[in-house]
């Protein structure tokens, strides 16, 4: 149990006053609560991610019967392209970050993260690269190398137009972005946990997160040094992926899957650690195994970075290494099963509600074990030979990431809505939507696994009549259509809920996390006394203990020691013991500033205007020392 | 109230990981390096090699001044000394600039050949986020001269900016005029 004492009106008042951002339109751009950009990322990408769905959509009206006209084969390439980069960049990994900002704090029992002002710039980042790609479809030089971008395809010689320069500077606006939030992310679990929450008592969730961003830390760079390299190739003509000047295409495809691979992971990581977290309170019991479970997130997280090679099969790699690479792949399967054990002995053993973020994660589960079994079926290298490139892979990386991703964020957006708005989402309707998109999933991606073996290749916009194609096809199609119901069932079900569901209270589903110990929605601040944890599931188990000392610092730190003052505590990394109290940065315009200089050099770069380039490098330069020098002496 | 200063603040843990990310970034320009020389013919090719020796030696021993200055500069913080940590961090703003100018030239002298082989391309962009680095190094120590600050925080963050630009320098040392020669 936690002692979170309420403390008087009056604290709550200074509280609040110290911890809100300011009112308005330039409160709006200065904010840095935690809250508040959490927030923001989740609804951006949530957003994109219709924008994806709709050239998902378009992909599946072009493919619904043999030789249709709705894309040409140049529109066709940039439809793909844009659906896999925005599905990948804009939406899994940034939705997901957004939940941790969100909840990681609460759930840890800290005020905010630790420099709310990166933070504030990995959110505008996020969507200058976001606006970056975007605006290739205005300009109709929309990238269309495919969301791996393979040079030579993809060099200044194949690629001559501007489509490539949108994808390149964006994407690496983005990982920059990315970055950003890990790095908060992982500081703040490490640091900022509630005295008490040893490591072995953190939520599942917020391990998925610590993984998730320490896997960002050392992945993303590799596709931003990538992407920086072609794009000096393009722009300036350095051959570092052009055999004629000793360069080597081969050189993107290893730092690519670096990235890529682990990338599949940043987002099932978490993905899973939401699943655990849904599971564990509709089953009202512990997560069985919870050391395992920690063990085999971890395993996964490092296996995934010895995986990329499994994307190159097909490029011609020595025998042992294909052997080793092979077993790599398998071996992932081992932790994957630990966690879906876990899982069913939990609900097996629990007195499981079958509400609708439980309905979601029981998809996942079905999903998750098809595509993971599809996963262990490419990992063997004369299979991947046959199916490579083929509708089968297509089917199968949508098992993993519509399955294991899609189905676990809206068991997320479901689950954590009473938190955000105060209001529980409608039962019936959240059922509903769920069922139409299982169904709706099913029926569209099952028929693309035949589609595979019967040798339909991706990425080619159309086909003749007579393959024993056609019916697949057009089921694949029409699923889609299911699908895109059920996601519109359940936005109109949170559309409505928001104003009209049950008022929720703290702890609408008896959960056993700190994030239920706040009001719904959470005040500006978090938490009026500091919680401190005695157990793993704190808000089920009885209370804690308080010694003399932590008893002082969260009775001193019911109201600011100096005014104005954003006071955290910052305890030690493994048994989250009180080592001091930090002071966090408040609202500022410069993390705007700074990353509104920095979209504008990149779109300098994109249109060869080098002089607004440079000008707006220098304001970055200016914003960043305008943001972060200290106002006195100290 | 009853804390204490911790070893490490925040503000060198983020440091720290954004650190991480950064040395990633050029590590994985020097695996491009080293990617890249497997399958050339020569490695630097005829008629082309690395930036000069000595400027390299001289960036050498610039790191070493720098990350040592600003070592002093975060020990006189602890103790409180606001004239020498001024000093330090003036110094290591020198340092900084002078190995900035050294490591844009040497990207300078890649740039002519840059279109024509990987080589020159590759070189001139490890000594690019090294110079990028020491421009940094320059903000951050003049920022503090100028202010006048000397918290530990900030004297950590610097001292642990020169700890990153070693970790940068060394594997593009080595890569670049030790194995390039040894060719
Ligand atoms: C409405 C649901 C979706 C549908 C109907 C759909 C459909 C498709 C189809 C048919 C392709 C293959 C195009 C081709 O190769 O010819 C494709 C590619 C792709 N999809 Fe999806 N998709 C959906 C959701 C997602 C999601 C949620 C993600 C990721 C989180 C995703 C990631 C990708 C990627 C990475 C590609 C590869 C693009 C490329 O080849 O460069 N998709 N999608």
């Amino acid at each position: 149990m936690t002692a979170t004492a309420t403390g008087t009106a009056v604290e709550h008042a200074v509280l609040d006053r110290t911890w809100s951002s300011r009112p308005g339109i330039v409160g709006w751009l200065t904010a840095v609560n935690h809250k508040q950009i959490g927030l923001r990322f989740v609804v951006t990408a949530f957003g994109f991610m219709l924008v994806g769905g709709v050239l998902a959509g378009l992909i599946r009206l072009q493919l619904i019967v043999p030789r249709a006209e709705v894309l040409g084969p140049e529109a066709y390439n940039q439809v793909f392209t844009m659906h896999g980069t925005i599905m990948m960049f804009l939406f899994a990994v940034p939705m997901l970050e957004g939940l941790g900002m969100y909840f990681v704090p609460l759930m840890i029992g800290a005020r905010d993260l630790p420099f709310p002002r990166l933070n504030a710039f990995g959110y505008w980042l996020y969507l200058g690269g976001g606006l970056i790609l975007m605006w290739s479809f205005v300009t109709g030089s929309v990238p269309d190398g495919g969301w791996f971008a393979y040079p030579t395809l993809t060099g200044p010689e194949f690629s001559p137009d501007r489509g490539l320069d949108f994808w390149l500077l964006g994407v690496t606006m983005l990982e920059v972005s990315g970055i950003v939030g890990a790095l908060e992310l992982v500081v703040v679990i490490l640091r900022h946990r509630a005295p008490g929450m040893t490591l072995s008592r953190m939520p599942i969730f917020v391990w998925s997160i610590l993984l998730q961003g320490g896997m960002i830390l050392l992945a993303f760079p590799a596709i931003i040094a990538a992407s920086l390299m072609l794009e000096i190739e393009r722009k300036f003509g350095v051959p570092f992926y052009d055999p004629t000047g000793e360069g080597n295409p081969l050189l993107w495809q290893h730092l690519f899957w670096i990235f890529g691979h682990p990338e599949v992971y940043i987002m099932l990581i978490p993905a899973t650690g939401v699943v655990s977290a849904v599971v564990q309170t509709f089953a009202r019991r512990p997560l069985v195994a919870y050391p395992l479970v920690v063990a085999a997130l971890t395993a996964i997280a490092i296996l995934s970075f010895g995986l990329w090679v499994h994307h190159m099969f097909a490029v011609g790699i020595p025998m042992l290494a294909l052997a080793l690479f092979s077993v790599a792949s398998m071996l992932i399967a081992i932790p994957s099963g630990v966690q879906v054990f876990s899982w069913l002995a939990t609900i097996w053993t629990g007195r499981v509600r079958w509400s609708t973020p439980m309905l979601f994660v029981a998809g996942f589960i079905v999903i998750f074990v098809a595509g993971g079994i599809t996963g262990v079926m490419v990992a063997s290298a004369p299979f991947d030979w046959q199916v490579h490139d083929s509708f089968f892979v297509v089917a199968h990386f949508h098992y993993v990431l519509f399955g294991g991703v899609v189905f676990p964020i809206f068991a997320a957006l479901h689950y954590w809505f009473p938190k955000w708005t105060g209001r529980v989402p409608g039962e019936a309707l959240g059922k509903a939507s769920f069922w139409i998109m299982f169904v709706g999933f099913n029926v569209a991606f099952f028929p693309q696994h035949f589609l595979g073996f019967l040798g339909m290749p991706r990425r080619v916009y159309t086909y003749d009549p007579g393959l024993g194609w056609e019916g697949h096809n057009l089921a694949s199609s029409l699923g889609t259509g299911v699908l895109t119901l059920g996601i519109l069932v359940f936005m109109v079900n949170l559309a409505v809920s928001a104003s009209r569901g049950r008022i929720a209270g703290p702890n609408p589903w008896s959960a056993d996390t700190l994030e239920w110990a706040a009001a719904s929605p959470p005040p500006s601040y978090n938490f009026g006394e500091l919680p401190v944890v005695g157990a793993r599931e704190p808000l089920w188990a009885p209370g804690v203990d308080l010694d003399e000392r932590t008893r002082a610092v969260t009775t001193a730190l019911r109201a600011p020691t100096a005014p104005g003052a954003r006071e955290q505590l910052a305890t030690t990394v493994v048994d989250a013991q009180i080592v001091e109290v930090t002071r966090l940065a408040g609202p500022s315009i410069w993390p705007l500033l700074t990353a509104a200089a920095v979209t504008v050099a990149m779109v300098g770069v994109l249109v060869d205007a080098w002089t607004l380039a440079v000008l707006a490098g220098l304001g970055v330069v200016v914003g960043l020392v305008a943001w972060l020098a200290p106002r006195s002496p100290a | 109230m009853p804390v204490g200063p911790t070893r490490l603040a925040a503000s060198s843990w983020g440091l720290l990981m954004g650190g991480v990310s950064i040395a990633a970034v050029h590590g994985s320009f020097v695996f491009g390096f080293f990617f890249l020389s497997t399958g050339a013919g020569a490695w630097p090719p005829e008629g082309m090699g690395p930036p000069s020796a000595l400027r390299g030696l001289a960036t050498t021993g610039l790191v070493v001044l720098g990350a040592g200055l600003a070592a002093l500069a975060w020990r006189l913080t602890a103790a409180g000394s606001l004239a020498g940590v001024r000093s330090a961090h003036v110094g290591a703003a020198l340092a900084g600039g002078a190995a900035a100018v050294l490591t844009s030239l040497d990207v300078a002298s890649q740039i002519p050949e840059a279109v024509e082989h990987a080589y020159p391309g590759t070189v001139a962009l490890l000594h690019g986020v090294v110079a990028a680095a020491f421009g940094a190094a320059v903000v951050i120590a003049a920022v503090l001269a100028v202010t006048r600050r000397v918290r530990r925080e900030d004297s950590a963050v610097l001292a642990g900016w020169w700890l990153l630009i070693a970790v940068l320098w060394l594997p593009t040392y080595a890569a670049v005029q030790i194995w390039s020669r040894v060719q």
